[in-house]
């Protein structure tokens, strides 16, 4: 990958990431209000996309990151280092939240049992509030790393 | 309590594999910081595989189990509150792991 390519797609990354963190934000008070809406369906839809882009550019962005960045920050500062390897997992863990959120709302609108609805409703918050959590830190985490090391 | 659907059981297999996903990173993470050595980042030149990676796909290998786990359960004309406690279970221990093995 050219540096400008790089460049291009780190920026993009960091774009979609804030874009996918907005979006699990704003799906968590629409979910509360209006559980079983069309609308928070379709926020949570799109979250999820935004957020599994970001990853996907992330993963893009991985080997060239382990051959050179992860050395020279662990370098410069190790509590860097680890702070980057956590927020991996952290973003790790919103993406598959995203995804587990939509499902959770898609099966509390398609069951006929209105106690098992309830139940369902409850975990797709619970999943909704963690994955806007996760993705909130995991991209602060990025961004405070970003100032020290880039692309 | 009715019979659930097989439309509702297959995207509450599909939460809980997920969910499960979660579980087996933390617990993979843990696992490869407690028994095996790992050179100090600071010293390894460059490694020609991503363990992040590896971890990401061999934990939801382990979720698309644990959905087969889900189907089941989800089965049973019982109330699904175990799928919050797995959201929390799975969400803790990632934060766990995070804190204490990055």
């Amino acid at each position: 990958m050219s540096p400008a390519t790089l460049h291009l797609v780190a920026r993009a990354h960091a774009v979609a990431a804030w874009i996918a963190t907005a979006a699990l934000a704003v799906a968590i008070p629409l979910w509360i209000r209006a559980r079983r809406s069309r609308a928070a369906l379709a926020i949570s839809a799109v979250a999820a996309i935004a957020v599994t882009i970001a990853g996907g550019l992330g993963v893009l962005l991985e080997a060239t990151y382990r051959a050179r960045i992860r050395q020279r920050l662990f370098v410069q500062s190790p509590a860097l280092g680890w702070l980057f390897e956590r927020k991996e997992h952290l973003a790790f863990g919103a993406i598959v939240l995203a995804w587990c959120t939509l499902s959770t709302m898609v099966a509390a609108r398609l069951t006929r049992d209105p106690q098992r609805a309830r139940d369902l409703d409850a975990a797709a918050r619970l999943a909704a509030i963690a994955a806007a959590g996760l993705a909130l830190a995991a991209s602060v985490m990025a961004a405070i790393v970003a100032r020290r090391a880039h692309f | 309590m009715s019979a659930p659907r097989v439309g509702d059981r297959l995207f509450l297999a599909a939460a809980t594999g997920l969910g499960a996903a979660i579980v087996a990173y933390a617990i993979l993470r843990g696992v490869e910081r407690a028994f095996y050595t790992e050179p100090h980042p600071a010293l390894l030149i460059w490694s020609d595989r991503s363990a992040f990676l590896w971890r990401a796909q061999e934990s939801l290998y382990a979720g698309g189990l644990g959905a087969f786990g889900g189907y089941a359960l989800a089965g049973f004309k019982t109330r699904v509150r175990w799928l919050g406690a797995l959201i929390v279970a799975a969400v803790s221990a990632l934060l766990l792991q995070a804190l204490i093995a990055p």
